[in-house]
């Protein structure tokens, strides 16, 4: 269940360390094309396979990105607040997530409108490059986090190797959540 | 033995000390320059721009020729800005323990460097020529100072470029959706690298 609450989207931008460099006119621009979203624990942010039609950007709370097949719910990472969870679909159409994004806790979104980030781009605002400049950073930022994580299972095999041996017994407490 | 064979990264030659600039003072680049321009019209990120704008990207940046074995960026080192591969092949390794694995292969029309570009922080990975390379580097600085002017042409070729970062994260977690999604199939295999990290805390202990 998603419950809105009116909250002023300025507040929560100024919150997100990437987002909060922008100057408060650029702010202002992204807050019009903003609106927030509050996520009760297990609610649905994005789902797997799914290209949302927001960007959402994580602002409270914890999400899970889970892996589900139909044998498996595998958490892959914990993601904490401040995020920015979907900017990966934003300029690749086909691009689908191979993960669903589940909030862990009470979580707190700021969904900014694709459609409406477009048309300032391509629309020429001068506005929108500090936007795009920051949620570019963001990407490339975003890249590393999940670039590292892959890494740590290689460069921590122990933590690897009982994960998936826990993954391997689910009748055993602690197993897939 | 050649050096892009061999194992020991760190004893390479840094890049920058090889580079052989043709730009700005070789009078030689003024002859390539339609050359220089007929290659970057290849690369797919540049596939959107006019005459005019790939002229003033190519003047912005600096063409470099590396030869065979040049290491061009240093994994953990800073970048230098956005490279695009004009003509030749490059290994792109990353350090995992002791071994620096070849984790894929750049050819013209590749572009690489944007990760710390845009993060502002050190490379992700070693990348050395595995031919002789025509390479166009984009310095961080003048793309620093194309962003904060909302340069247009800057702003497509980015949205080219994190349109890529954006595939590469999609493919990272697919990875580790890869692993976690077949557990009874990767626990032989961490349970080996496990087991040889021991051994070799142990032995480094001992």
């Amino acid at each position: 269940m998603i419950a809105r609450i009116p909250t002023d989207p300025g507040f929560w931008l100024s919150r997100v360390p990437g987002l909060s460099d922008l100057g408060e006119r650029e702010r202002n621009v992204l807050a019009a094309i903003c609106e927030v979203e509050d996520y009760v624990p297990g609610a649905t942010i994005v789902e797997q396979s799914s290209r949302p039609p927001n960007i959402p950007v994580h602002v409270e709370g914890t999400v899970d990105a889970i892996y589900m097949n139909d044998q498996f719910r595998v958490p892959i990472l914990e993601i904490k607040a401040p995020e920015l969870v979907g900017f990966l679909w934003f300029l690749n159409p086909q691009a689908r997530s191979p993960v669903a994004f589940i909030a862990k806790e009470r979580c707190i979104c700021l969904n900014i409108r694709t459609l409406d980030l477009e048309n300032l781009y391509t629309g020429g605002n001068a506005l929108a490059y500090p936007v795009l400049a920051t949620l570019y950073r963001h990407a490339a930022a975003q890249f590393r986090f999940y670039n590292d994580a892959f890494r740590l299972l290689y460069r921590e095999p122990g933590n690897t190797y009982m994960q998936l041996m826990k993954l391997a017994t689910p009748e055993e407490e602690g197993a897939a959540e | 033995m050649s050096p892009v064979d061999g194992p020991p990264i760190p004893m390479l030659i840094d890049g920058l000390s090889s580079w052989r600039h043709l730009l700005p003072a070789d009078p030689a680049f003024e002859m390539d320059i339609a050359k220089i321009q007929s290659l970057a019209e290849q690369v797919p990120a540049l596939s959107e721009f006019s005459d005019e704008a790939l002229k003033g990207l190519i003047r912005r940046g600096r063409i470099l020729k590396a030869d065979k074995g040049t290491v061009i960026i240093h994994e953990g080192r800073p970048g230098h800005g956005l490279f695009v591969c004009l003509e030749g092949t490059l290994t792109v390794r990353r350090q995992v323990f002791d071994r620096f694995p070849v984790f894929a292969n750049l050819h013209a029309g590749d572009l690489f460097g944007e990760i710390a570009l845009l993060t502002g922080e050190t490379s992700t990975a070693t990348l050395i020529t595995s031919t002789d390379c025509l390479l166009l580097l984009l310095p961080t600085k003048a793309i620093k100072k194309a962003m904060d002017e909302g340069d247009p042409d800057i702003f497509t070729l980015l949205r080219k470029v994190v349109s890529t970062i954006q595939e590469r994260t999609l493919t990272t977690i697919a990875r580790m959706v890869d692993v976690y999604g077949a557990p009874q199939k990767h626990i032989p295999l961490f349970e080996r690298m496990y087991r040889r990290s021991k051994g070799t805390a142990k032995s480094s202990e001992s």
